[in-house]
């Protein structure tokens, strides 16, 4: 007996769509090629071995990473979801650049294999460490997120020592899909079609899946099977694409949202569709990029985030009632150690903020207390360090708190609010547009960025905006962000290193009056936050409550990310743009056991100052006279132990 | 450049990467590395006391300026031809050192070499194209005329093939595939070599249909000694004499 599903599409929208995505794409490729091919053999081979497998490989790859896209959204019941959030994207990176500094001869015979196996090894580290929960969606996407930093703090650190000798990889992070031959288009068809099959059989679980745990257990689905199952392939695909024609970040949802704007809401007509609406959208953005006359060859990655981020945003703009409930904060029971916690957070802050000032290693590489070497290198140089970081780790963590408990979801950071990525391509723009600029002044630029993004999010919270929107907004820009990262950074340019170490949370460039000003700010905002302990203690119980006791829900979400606003602002450019600090404390604080906004707040801070503390002494001076960014040995050191401590506490 | 002045630095940032970078520029075992070139290590350097800091274009680090005043040297700023800024750059940091003999002298050999390379290469009728590939046998660097090895070519009269876009550096990343542009011209395809980045290149495109057009005989394919494109005058005389080598 047949489902109907032909005839759940309300309209001819679907199909529309991918016609006209690929007639377009096809009638630009065409144009540029001469009429006379035949006569000319190098012009045909180019047709025959790079034009064609081309083409061809931007439709298949299209649709497997809506396929993917789509299968990781049906898992995480988050319509966010894509192959990069549990991993895939992390992992293959760490594992392409690894390889070429250590192993290149493991490269030799193209990148599948390696890049392959570094996104299911992320992957399936995730799945591990969320494996005692049966793959429950939050956790899942928590884990994710948290083995991405790592990762990605790895990379950075491997890359910023030798980026000249990485410029492959940062065209294949920019998403390139040249072809040399048909190899790769095999491969990826094969994969599309065995795992499409596979969904095709699971179709009705999947479906069912979307109605919550206890329905298919009535129903007698084995979840933790399911969801095992669904992960493989929906991992598969995702590193079959990323292995093969690079990082191109958007595809994974955008297809599946197109899709279902379009008028495909069930799980069979979203197989059929969203990866042929992913097949015509990457088919016609690479035939638009090969065409459109832009100087250098902009990749195809970059120019899909540039164009679909915006579109995206609009997308879900639209769309009323979305996202479901939000998820509540994980608080762990158990006694809480409260008041003594938060004391004693503070007083290692103070201990340690005086060991990495005095402590440092001198010329031979000893290390010997401050005294011994010239006073003045303690004031002038270590200090204005120290302190940027100590005031750049509190008002993050105080982000954090605030955004966190503010959307009630604890994996909120001040990444989502879009103020990080806007500060990084206000950087980008005066590099790019004053190249003759010396760095200290385009760091200005940072500066700028963050400003223009709090005022816009000021507006949007005046003009009535749902927060969920805000967040949206500050995604799609940290995915544009992102993509002309890559850009520039493929392009060879000799200033590269600066960004990179910039990006990655490098406190080189700290004066004595930027670490002033960030003392000062972290003060006010925590005395601020503090005044609005009451709000933030309500809010993540969920509106119902919220409403109960009569709280003006949407102002004061709003006046609670102003604040967090203006706080990852001033630490954006204390340290540049990598916040996750803002991510990890308000977790660590929890988990160890702080209760109650106030605490939260207060042990946060400390911790978060103590973290970035320690990560800035040891970047400066575990390989002397080398120097680590602050923020890449943050990410390796609590990454994984905020995962230790996911596990444990459950 | 102060290697070619005869000076010895005290500490160079990232003295390894240096050595890899210009092996024709010998450093002696004593200097101190500062660790990163973005980020030297000022610490370090404030405990060394030099006498004299020499800061490249990249930025200007205003507590270096606390350690010792600063010699600037803006090579690359993509308006001015590479290998005249580098001239006039080693003619004033003579100056500024006190040792103009030195440096007019460096820069009268290295005209005289460039002229003498000149002359053996009249003969030269084809095109040339000089790239460096990328290890994964997808894309290649195809150098223009406005970055140190264009400015070369042209000194010594070789005719550079590519005349298309390039960026502000110099040069031009592209598909290996556009190489097939040039396979019915008389052009000659020269490679620079680093070594096992290009090995890795040429072992993935072995079977290649595409490469075995553009190189139909890969025994003849010429490479060239490596070099950091972003050099200077003493980078410059080793690509010209590596030329000369490779050409006769």
């Amino acid at each position: 007996m047949a489902v109907p599903y032909f005839r759940n599409h309300r309209s001819m929208a679907n199909p529309a769509i991918v016609v006209l995505g690929i007639a377009t794409g096809t009638m630009l490729l065409t144009t540029g090629l001469s009429p006379v091919v035949g006569d000319i053999p190098a012009e045909s081979l180019r047709i025959a071995y790079s034009v064609l497998p081309r083409a061809a490989i931007s439709l298949v790859a299209g649709a497997v990473l809506a396929l993917s896209g789509m299968l990781y959204q049906q898992l995480l019941r988050n319509p966010l979801a894509e192959p990069a959030t549990l991993g895939v994207t992390a992992g293959s990176h760490l594992a392409l650049v690894g390889a070429s500094l250590f192993l290149p001869v493991l490269l030799d015979g193209g990148r599948l294999w390696v890049a392959g196996i570094g996104g299911i090894a992320a992957t399936g580290v995730v799945a591990l460490v969320v494996g005692r929960r049966q793959l429950e969606p939050v956790t899942l996407i928590v884990a994710g997120m948290l083995i991405s930093l790592f990762c990605s703090g790895l990379t950075s650190a491997l890359t910023i020592f030798n980026h000249e000798y990485l410029s492959d990889i940062y065209v294949w992070q920019s998403g390139n899909l040249r072809q040399m031959g048909w190899h790769n288009t095999a491969i990826l068809l094969a994969v599309l079609s065995g795992c499409w099959f596979f969904a095709w059989l699971l179709r009705r679980p999947l479906a069912a899946a979307a109605l919550g745990d206890e329905i298919l257990s009535v129903i007698g689905v084995n979840v933790f099977l399911l969801r095992t199952t669904v992960l493989f392939l929906a991992t598969l695909l995702g590193v079959a694409a990323v292995s093969t024609v690079g990082v191109i970040a958007f595809l994974g949802f955008l297809a599946p949202a197109l899709a279902r704007l379009c008028g495909a809401r069930t799980v069979p007509a979203l197989l059929l569709w969203a990866p042929l609406q992913g097949a015509a959208l990457l088919f016609l953005a690479d035939a638009a990029v090969q065409r459109l006359p832009l100087g250098g060859e902009v990749p195809t990655g970059t120019a899909l985030a540039i164009i679909g981020a915006p579109f995206l945003t609009l997308l879900l703009w639209r769309r009323s009632g979305f996202a479901g409930r939000p998820t509540q904060l994980a608080v762990p029971s158990g006694r809480r150690a409260g008041w003594p916690l938060t004391a004693g957070s503070i007083a290692f802050a103070a201990i340690t903020l005086l060991a990495v000032t005095l402590i440092g290693r001198s010329a031979d590489g000893s290390y010997g207390l401050g005294g011994a070497i010239d006073p003045g290198v303690i004031w002038q140089m270590r200090t204005p360090r120290t302190m940027a970081v100590l005031a750049a780790g509190s008002v993050l963590a105080i982000s954090g708190v605030l955004l966190q408990r503010a959307t009630g979801n604890d994996m909120a950071s001040p990444e989502i609010l879009g103020i990080s990525s806007a500060a990084a391509l206000g950087v980008l723009c005066m590099l790019l547009f004053f190249p003759e600029l010396p760095w200290n002044v385009a760091q200005y630029g940072a500066a700028i960025g963050a400003c223009l993004a709090s005022a816009v999010i000021m507006g949007m919270c005046l003009y009535g905006v749902e927060p969920l929107r805000l967040l949206l907004s500050g995604m799609a820009l940290t995915i544009i962000c992102s993509g002309l990262m890559a850009f520039f950074l493929a392009g060879g340019d000799p200033r590269a290193s600066v960004i990179i170490s910039w990006l990655s949370g490098s406190t080189y460039n700290a004066t004595v009056a930027g670490a002033a000003a960030g003392l000062a700010t972290s003060f006010v905002l925590m005395v601020l936050a503090l005044g609005l302990s009451r709000i933030i203690g309500v809010l993540p119980l969920g509106d119902a409550v919220a409403n109960g006791i009569g709280m003006p829900v949407a102002r004061s979400r709003m006046l609670v990310f102003l604040l967090a606003a203006m706080g990852t602002a001033c630490g954006t450019m204390l340290i540049g743009p990598l916040t996750f600090i803002g991510l990890v404390a308000p977790h660590l604080a929890r988990r160890l056991g702080s209760s109650g906004p106030r605490q939260e707040l207060l042990a946060a801070a400390a911790l978060g100052a103590t973290t970035l503390m320690l990560a800035d002494w040891i970047g400066r001076n575990i390989i002397h006279p080398w120097q680590l960014p602050a923020g890449i040995v943050a990410a390796i050191i609590s990454g994984p132990f905020v995962l230790l401590l996911l596990r444990r506490t459950g | 450049m102060l290697v070619a002045l005869g000076i010895e630095p005290v500490a160079i940032a990232d003295a390894k990467g240096f050595s890899q970078q210009f092996p024709h520029s010998a450093l002696s075992p004593g200097t101190v590395d500062l660790g990163a070139r973005w980020e030297p290590n000022l610490e370090l350097l404030k405990q060394l006391a030099p006498d004299a800091v020499l800061v490249g274009g990249l930025g200007i680090f205003p507590i270096a300026e606390s350690i010792a005043p600063p010699l600037v040297v803006q090579l690359y700023d993509g308006k001015a031809p590479p290998l005249a800024t580098a001239t006039r750059s080693l003619l004033e940091l003579g100056k500024a050192l006190s040792l103009e003999m030195r440096a007019e002298r460096y820069v009268a050999q290295v005209q005289a070499t460039f002229e003498r390379v000149r002359e053996r290469l009249t003969e030269q009728r084809k095109a040339i194209l000089i790239v460096t590939m990328e290890p994964d046998g997808l894309d290649v660097v195809i150098h223009g005329r406005n970055g140190l090895i264009g400015n070369c070519l042209e000194r010594v009269g070789l005719q550079n093939a590519w005349v298309g876009e390039e960026n502000r550096w110099g040069f031009r990343k592209s598909g290996v595939e556009q190489l097939l542009r040039f396979v019915d011209a008389d052009v000659r395809l020269l490679v620079i070599d680093q070594g096992a980045r290009t090995d890795r290149a040429l072992r993935s495109l072995a079977g290649n249909d595409i490469w075995k057009m553009v190189m139909p005989r890969p025994e003849a394919l010429v490479r060239l000694p490596p070099l950091f494109p972003f050099g200077a005058l003493p980078t410059a005389r080793r690509f010209v004499l590596g030329l000369e080598t490779a050409m006769a």
